[in-house]
């Protein structure tokens, strides 16, 4: 074929074209390896130079036009290919993921709130001496407010010479407050350190109470560490673990042999903004932690001078957190490994 | 505790209403956890810190705290009666064995007393405070502990042994005694008796016994009030296993002041009710006075404690308020002097409470601390779990948490040896008498419990086992985790081992070995691995046995992993390394080959990986398939070879000249039919 066939036959075919397959082949028809235009090309070796030049320059721009002319006819083809519509109301492809543990969720909420503000995260044992539970903690043998922590005791090992030692027998922590004091044996001030973990009270369980839980310990000790440093510390966390800026704190009273004075923290209620709900029962107020100024007692029981050395320590329940930020009724549910809970989360 | 409102008004002037009363309370005291609406009366549930008992446990001490709180007038009340000329000490000796287990001893004597039911007055008090009614004189002694705070006893002269001596000593071990409630108790010396020369007249402190109990023949009757060492009372309570409103009082301390108080306190109330001639004076056995209590308030110590100032004349008022007498002052320097009854305060700590609880708690400003900012400690156990919860939970598997106890059955099936374990003194019950060892019991009942509403159940846990060592016991973080699924013919074992390499590779470890594991008998033979890096063992992967899954989870197939956390937190290296993208495309062939069947993938890895090291990037298994078609024994396996170059665009002849070299080696080796 000539350079005028090809241009002509070619534009007629092309315009024919119905979809993107044949003009595909269409195009390799005409300017593949072996196309029509590839072969005018592999025919010039024969001619004279002139001739070369001349032919050679159609066929170029033959094949320039062409490849505009494909472009186009594509562009028009694409345009109008008719696609089944998908039915958009049919549910997406289920993809399965995991569910983090709401106690880790929170746990870690916890974390990163108290990191931004300089506190170290420190872990304890769970099985612990009567020393680090109590003694240390200014809760003597014998001290009335021992009732205060219901304890699960290890059997002793009877080829364990020091397990009968009276302040040496071993127990499951009840609070994770033994940290504090391992924690300060090994650190220096200016001590910022908070303590996730498990722990665990023998006591019935209901809605409310579990014998095995989560606990939070904050302590922030320096030479001046003041009450006033507590208050804005606790309000800030409260603040921002709520995403409520105009969240209430509310001091009273507690008592705790470790703290002097002893402090409950309350919230104002999160659920309601203190219009009075089931959840704060209609106080507009819920307890969310126990806190106090570290006792002169427990700095002695870890060789610090108490004259020296002043600050503060709290405590909450991750479960009881994680139960008025999502509304969940028993606290049963964490251990329960039960899926059905754990997926909404 | 329970309190009636109508009760602490007679010491109040101008009280307000209960709402009022318990609110502050609450706010700078302690916690009233409920008004009850009586008949004639409110009775206040109020929660005691047990630092506050002492001086709080009866209705004149927290009516003096409620006067302090709303500055108001506190009446006291007088106490007068008349006595016979006949003297106490006439008719009763006191000995005490020893003067640190009882710290003060009182005693009068009650003659022409007609044992009938209280007032009604007394009656209703003591109900709406808790107490049941008995007869006038266990009344009127009840009447005046829930009124002062000091529990008293009476008890019937007649009965006591003739030479009249009231001795108060340790119990022998096993010496028996039958209490008023007619139980009978066996005793050991760290109980505290009253007794008299012959026998048992009350547990000291605690309760009364039948010997010398009041009947409704008595007629002339001891009145004690007494002192005794809260740390000897609270171990004798234990070790009866007895709690009663006396001993709840004095294992918290009582002021020595009160013993004298009580005593003529309950004397007059019992002449009040018309009962009875009071014998002249008290047997004060210890006659003692609590030592005076001053401490010096430092005004600066307190500034920087509280982190803001209160004017000096305001805590002085607070001082006042509360009965802190002022002994002195300078500018830095309050001296003050404690009451009597304020057992709690011992240091600056407990004074500086007072000043702020009365001042308010709220109106401590909230104050940014001071300091230098130093970035925490990075704690690598905490961000090493959070990274393996992420990793997992976005390849399908949740997080579960369960309790750290398993029971003598879970031991049993998991063929583990109660020495190995820690067994619990008091468990909660016997599904929870250990600490456990393995995480995996516990993870096989979440799957039984999920199976109910799922088809499928991928669960993992991090979490603390515990195992018996011959010092102290072993702690040891774990991860563990399960994939169980209805389907039997769709086995998961694969599933879970490719979950885990994906975790190890997202924390840049591509070297996880798997290698056969038949240790744990619970575990199907050659449906196990143990899982490594180099050569440090992290755990285990398996399938468990037909046995313990009928056991756990009605047989479905379940496969397992538990490795020790520690472990693969100094097995992993954070720092992921860029490697540099190719700018050469990737060539891939594919190749099936038919082996016998005991030939493991591994095998062949090796083999091919030995064979090509310098454009081989990555093999992957594709298809696996066995069937009668290839013959017995044998099966097919098919991979993808990726070729690549850093250097240059391989050609086909490269290409072609490795993988022959793979295929004979293939050929030689394992005996491989190429396909």
């Amino acid at each position: 074929m000539t350079i005028e066939e090809i241009k002509k036959i070619a534009k007629e075919e092309i315009a024919k074209a119905e979809n993107l397959i044949e003009l595909d082949q269409l195009k390799i028809k005409y300017l593949g390896r072996n196309g029509y235009l590839t072969d005018v090309l592999k025919s010039l070796k024969d001619l004279a130079i002139e001739e070369k030049r001349k032919i050679g320059s159609e066929a170029n721009a033959l094949r320039q036009k062409l490849e505009e002319i494909f472009n186009e006819r594509k562009n028009a083809l694409v345009r109008n290919i008719e696609y089944k519509p998908i039915d958009i109301s049919i549910p997406g492809k289920k993809k399965e993921i995991g569910h983090i543990h709401p106690i880790s969720k929170i746990q870690e909420q916890i974390e990163d709130i108290f990191s931004s503000m300089g506190f170290t995260i420190a872990e304890g044992p769970e099985i612990e001496t009567e020393f680090y539970n109590f003694d240390a903690l200014n809760i003597p043998a014998n001290h009335p407010a021992r009732d205060m922590w219901d304890t699960f005791w290890l059997k002793p090992n009877p080829k364990a010479p020091t397990q009968q030692i009276e302040n040496q027998k071993l127990l499951l922590r009840t609070h994770t407050s033994p940290v504090q004091i391992h924690y300060m044996e090994n650190h220096q001030l200016p001590i910022r350190m908070i303590c996730p973990g498990k722990c665990f009270r023998y006591e019935a369980s209901d809605a409310s109470h579990d014998f095995q839980f989560y606990q939070f310990e904050g302590l922030m000790i320096d030479k001046d560490t003041s009450l006033a440093n507590f208050k804005f510390v606790i309000s800030a966390f409260f603040k921002r673990f709520f995403n409520k800026k105009d969240l209430k704190v509310r001091i009273i009273p507690s008592y705790f042999p470790f703290v002097e004075p002893g402090l409950e923290v309350d919230i104002s209620c999160p659920r309601c903004n203190q219009k009075g709900c089931p959840l704060c029962k209609n106080t507009g107020w819920i307890e969310v932690a126990g806190a106090g100024m570290v006792h002169p007692e427990v700095f002695k029981a870890v060789g610090y001078n108490p004259k020296y050395v002043q600050g503060f320590a709290f405590g909450f329940g991750i479960e009881r957190m994680a139960m008025i930020k999502h509304n969940i009724p028993d606290i049963r549910l964490f251990n329960s490994g039960d899926l059905r809970f754990i997926k909404q989360f | 505790m329970r309190f009636s409102y109508n009760w602490l008004k007679e010491y109040i002037v101008n009280l307000p209403k209960p709402e009022i009363v318990a609110d502050i309370l609450t706010r700078k005291s302690f916690e009233v956890e409920e008004i009850i609406k009586l008949e004639n009366d409110y009775a206040l549930n109020i929660k005691l810190s047990p630092d506050r008992f002492p001086d709080c446990s009866g209705h004149i001490g927290l009516a003096k705290e409620i006067c302090a709180l709303l500055n108001l007038k506190f009446k006291e009340p007088k106490i007068i009666f008349k006595e016979a000329k006949k003297k106490t000490n006439q008719l009763i000796k006191v000995k005490l064995e020893n003067k640190t287990d009882c710290l003060r001893y009182c005693s009068r004597i009650i003659q022409n007393i007609q044992i009938k039911p209280s007032p009604k007055l007394i009656k209703e008090r003591l109900e709406t405070c808790g107490m049941q009614s008995i007869n006038n004189i266990v009344d009127a002694s009840n009447y005046v502990m829930l009124e002062t705070g000091q529990p008293l006893h009476c008890f019937d002269y007649d009965s006591i042994a003739k030479d009249k001596t009231i001795i108060i000593r340790r119990a022998k071990n096993k010496e028996r005694m039958e209490t008023l409630d007619h139980k009978m108790l066996e005793l050991t010396s760290d109980v505290l008796l009253i007794a008299d020369s012959q026998k048992i007249s009350a547990i000291a402190g605690i309760k009364g016994g039948v010997s010398t109990g009041i009947s409704d023949t008595t007629k002339t009757i001891i009145l004690e009030s007494a002192n005794f060492d809260p740390a000897v009372i609270r171990q004798s309570s234990k070790t009866i296993n007895l709690i009663t409103d006396a001993s709840i009082r004095f294992e918290k301390g009582i002021s020595l002041d009160l013993t004298k108080y009580a005593i003529n306190r309950l004397a007059q109330l019992i002449q009040q009710i018309g009962e009875g001639e009071i014998l002249g004076g008290i047997v004060d056995a210890c006659p003692k006075k609590p030592s005076k209590k001053i401490l010096g308030f430092n005004l600066k110590q307190f500034q920087t404690f509280a982190g803001f100032a209160i004017p000096t004349a305001e805590i002085q008022k607070i001082f006042q308020r509360l009965h802190f007498k002022i002994l002195k002052k300078n500018k830095e320097t309050i001296f003050i002097e404690a009451p009597a009854w304020r057992l709690d305060i011992e240091m600056f700590g407990d004074l500086a409470e007072e000043i702020l609880r009365i001042y308010d708690y709220n109106k401590i400003p909230a104050t940014p601390p001071q300091g230098i900012i130093i970035p925490p400690e990075k704690n690598d156990n905490v961000i090493w779990k959070r990274k393996i919860r992420k990793t997992l939970t976005s390849l399908g598997v949740n997080e579960v948490y369960n309790y750290s106890f398993v029971s003598e059955k879970d031991l049993e099936n998991f063929y583990i040896k109660k020495n190995e374990v820690i067994p619990l003194k008091n468990p909660i019950s016997s599904e929870y008498a250990f600490l456990r060892p393995t995480l995996i019991a516990n993870l096989l009942k979440n799957s039984s419990s999920n199976l109910r509403f799922f088809d499928e159940v991928k669960i993992f846990e991090i979490g603390k086992t515990f195992q018996s060592a011959p010092i102290y016991p072993h702690e040891e973080w774990r991860l563990a985790g399960l994939i169980s699924r209805k389907n039997k013919k769709d086995n998961p074992f694969l599933e879970l081992k490719g979950i885990l390499e994906k975790l190890f590779q997202s924390f840049g470890v591509w070297d996880v070995e798997f290698h056969n594991w038949s240790s744990d008998l619970w575990l199907i033979k050659g449906r196990a691995a143990e899982i490594k890096i180099g050569n440090e063992s992290l755990g285990i992967i398996g399938e468990i046995s037909p046995e313990l899954a009928q056991k756990y989870t009605d047989e479905f197939a379940t496969v397992i992993f538990e490795m020790d956390l520690e472990k693969i937190i100094t097995s992993i290296n954070e720092e992921l390394e860029y490697e540099p993208l190719s700018k050469f495309p990737a060539v891939i062939r594919d190749i099936s080959m038919v082996v016998n069947n005991e030939t493991s993938v591994a095998e062949i890895l090796n083999i091919i990986n030995d064979t090509e090291n310098k454009i081989l990037r990555d093999v992957d298994l594709f298809d696996i398939y066995e069937g009668e078609n290839l013959g017995n024994a044998k099966k097919s396996l098919s991979f993808h070879l990726i070729f690549q170059s850093e250097t240059n665009t391989l050609t086909n002849e490269e290409v072609g000249r490795s993988l022959e070299k793979i295929i004979s080696a293939l050929k030689d080796k394992i005996n491989a039919e190429i396909r």
